[in-house]
């Protein structure tokens, strides 16, 4: 891979759910979506997934010095991580034919079934003409879909990419979701950009990002195997530990107990920690990659790492 | 840059579990759909032909406690990678740790799991479905249950990419080799016998009657199949070092997106055309090297007509012999990029070109040598193979003849 390409997020966008009143264990988002969804009928058939992410990519791209230009487009992609991906799209479609025969169903929602359609429905409104990647990586998703996007910027692959996450939660999902019960909706998109083209202010530079998944017998209940992770992706950069001003965990099976006793006083001495209470789901990773970014300050480098019973991802960040 | 070889293949199909069966049966022209009984006695459907596992074959191949702990599609992906194992003489525990990609793609995932609930809850309601079946349908099983029984590390990733999506898993796990990021590669798509695709299908008017007619000017349009394909891909040193048997190399990979549509191609052709010079550009082959297209071919009218178009505008008047085994295997979704590729890899070994079953007459401007209902012998070197989805994915993958 080619060494020298620096990756710099230069656009950022966040919506995160606010806690339900019907439902205090359930944070949803309330926003409403632009005037042009309701107008006319070009957005009739994209689904609440498919306007969120949209939304945010748009938001992402505005306010900053992103230039998307037409003869580019073949260098620019789409990356995009969720957990349940358009669940509610695909469970209303075929509950349709299940109830009323499969000859009532509508063929302009069908394409919302397919679970690479959230991502796609933003790169074709985008004239995106690179790869569109759609990442079902469980808990670590949004965050996968960051870490491939730097390696596609950092290779010289790719000039430009959108990625991201997104996760809603339909009446399906707390059926399925056998974690914290404390689960919220999220969308983000970060634009990552090769830093030595980009003229602007970056907002944050993505140093480095590892990804591995093992059995789940490994890390479950292990959190030595956890804490070794962390090491190893550390020692292999340019930094170390107490280089770290915060450290961001997020785990779909560890407590803030286990991760402070067991985990963050065995890495480090000197660094912050910030954990997660609320599952962001699939989307979990673009919440705190952007948290970070708004919360500290210029040149400080923090940690972000979703710890799952699978795999464990972790990204190094800078802001700038 | 090192060459990435396929070493092993593995294949869950209406044409066969095994390569010899998978070969044996396209080779011969053998048709693998027919009419799905409880479409065909239903009022809600017009169309009944699909290709389908029959369910007692899967309960022989998946033993009871798999088929209780995971969903179809995990089971067909375990299944079809310990054959791709096997046929690359590798063990599980030959996989190099921390260093053993898995890249797979679906269109629909654990579709099946879900067509249970919507019965489940339209029969008795969403809160007497037991909970257990909630949990397989989680679509990243599809690779974190290989995880598990492989006992194996590495960057993983679940990509569904509609129709293309085992170019696609090929073309990432390529990368990853190249990124240095993974020794070995585990890459393929698989997809079930889907209800949901088969109904939302039948209401685009996609479906045809009775066979499926790749690229015939009275073709009508596609059948609804299911499948599980598995390439193992190794750097060439890696493959030196255990002496492996090469089975071909991926010459080159591009992926593109066709941002016109999310159904339909650009009518021109003109992503088709940019995926495929690309590939050609990432394998350092000239188009004159191309000996045999394998087809996206999936017999909808606006498919094929737009795939020879673009067909067309790249070689012009040197079109090379082109088939869809889609015509003997209905088109198998997320799976079929991949059994495509292993097709190809076949053709390469056999010097034989699969033919386009079902073929009477092209269209006009386009009297090609569509291998039409019978093999045809051919020295081979490059295969290009075209897959392209839903959402404007397309890809195109170059397989060659290799050796260490």
């Amino acid at each position: 891979m080619k060494q020298n390409s620096k990756v710099a997020i230069t656009g950022i966008s966040l919506m995160q759910g606010q806690q339900d009143s019907e439902n205090a264990f359930q944070h949803i988002i309330r926003s409403e979506f632009s005037e042009k969804f309701n107008s006319g009928t070009r957005y009739r058939y994209f689904d609440r997934m498919s306007k969120l992410s949209l939304m945010n990519v748009e938001k992402a791209i505005t306010g900053r010095e992103i230039k998307l230009e037409h003869t580019q487009s073949e260098k620019y992609g789409l990356i995009l991580g969720t957990e349940y991906g358009s669940l509610d799209s695909i469970h209303s479609f075929d509950l349709g034919s299940v109830e009323k025969g499969a000859l009532s169903v509508n063929p302009g929602l069908f394409p919302n079934t397919v679970l690479n359609s959230t991502a796609c429905q933003v790169g074709i409104e985008l004239s995106i003409e690179g790869p569109v990647h759609t990442i079902y990586n469980g808990f670590n998703s949004s965050l996968d879909a960051i870490g491939l996007g730097f390696n596609y910027i950092k290779s010289g692959k790719m000039s430009l990419i959108f990625a991201g996450g997104i996760d809603e939660i339909s009446d399906l999902v707390p059926k399925i979701h056998d974690r914290n019960p404390r689960i919220g909706e999220a969308c983000g998109f970060v634009v990552l950009e090769d830093h030595s083209a980009y003229k602007g202010n970056a907002i944050a530079e993505i140093l480095d990002y590892s990804t591995i998944t093992h059995p789940s017998s490994n890390s479950y209940n292990n959190p030595s195997f956890v804490v070794e992770r962390i090491n190893d992706f550390i020692n292999r950069s340019d930094y170390t530990i107490d280089d770290v001003d915060t450290i961001y965990y997020a785990s779909s099976f560890l407590s803030q107990n286990d991760i402070c006793d067991d985990i963050h006083h065995k890495l480090t001495a000197g660094s912050n920690y910030e954990y997660n209470p609320v599952d962001w789901l699939g989307a979990t990773g673009i919440v705190q990659t952007i948290t970070s970014i708004q919360s500290t300050n210029k040149n400080k480098i923090n940690l972000i790492s979703n710890i799952d019973k699978n795999a464990i991802s972790l990204l190094l960040i800078k802001n700038c | 840059m090192s060459k990435i070889f396929i070493t092993g293949m593995g294949v869950t199909s209406t044409a066969g579990f095994t390569l010899t069966d998978f070969w044996n049966t396209l080779y011969n022209g053998e048709l693998t759909y027919h009419e799905i009984e409880e479409f065909k006695n239903s009022k809600n459907y017009r169309f009944f032909v699909g290709a389908r596992i029959p369910e007692t074959d899967y309960e022989e191949l998946v033993a009871p406690d798999y088929r209780k702990k995971y969903g179809k599609a995990s089971n067909y992906v375990i299944r079809t990678t310990r054959e791709a194992l096997s046929d690359a003489n590798l063990k599980a525990a030959d996989l190099p740790s921390g260093r053993t990609a898995i890249c797979l793609g679906t269109t629909m995932g654990e579709i099946q799991v879900e067509e249970q609930l919507s019965e489940l809850r339209h029969e008795k309601g969403l809160e007497n479905i037991e909970p257990v079946l909630f949990k397989k349908y989680k679509t990243e099983q599809i690779t974190t249950s290989l995880v598990d029984e492989l006992q194996c590390s590495g960057p993983v990733y679940t990509i569904p990419a509609a129709c293309a999506s085992g170019n696609y898993a090929m073309a990432l796990g390529k990368l990853l080799i190249e990124w240095d990021l993974a020794d070995i590669a585990i890459v393929g798509g698989v997809d079930v016998f889907s209800r949901v695709a088969f109904s939302g299908f039948q209401r685009l008017l996609s479906l045809s009657p009775n066979v499926c007619k790749p690229f015939d000017k009275t073709r009508k349009g596609l059948i609804v199949g299911e499948g599980c394909g598995i390439v193992i891909l190794e750097r060439e040193d890696v493959a030196r070092d255990r002496g492996a048997a090469v089975k071909g190399v991926v010459a080159g990979a591009s992926l593109y997106t066709d941002h016109y549509h999310m159904t339909a191609p650009h009518p021109e052709g003109d992503a088709a055309v940019k995926v495929m010079e690309a590939a050609l550009t990432n394998a350092n082959i000239e188009k004159s090297k191309i000996d045999y297209i394998s087809a996206h071919g999936t017999a909808t009218w606006i498919n094929d007509k737009t795939e020879l178009k673009a067909i067309k505008r790249i070689f012009e008047d040197d079109i090379p012999p082109l088939s869809s085994i889609k015509s003997m295997l209905g088109h198998a979704m997320g799976a079929a990029g991949a059994l495509e590729i292993i097709a190809s890899v076949q053709m390469l070994a056999h010097n034989v070109m699969l033919p386009t079953m079902n073929f009477t007459e092209p269209e006009d401007g386009y009297e090609l040598n569509f291998v039409p209902n019978k093999p045809q012998n051919k020295n081979l070197n490059n295969i290009l193979s075209n897959s392209f989805g839903f959402g404007g994915q397309i890809s195109s993958v170059i397989i060659s003849k290799g050796e260490l």
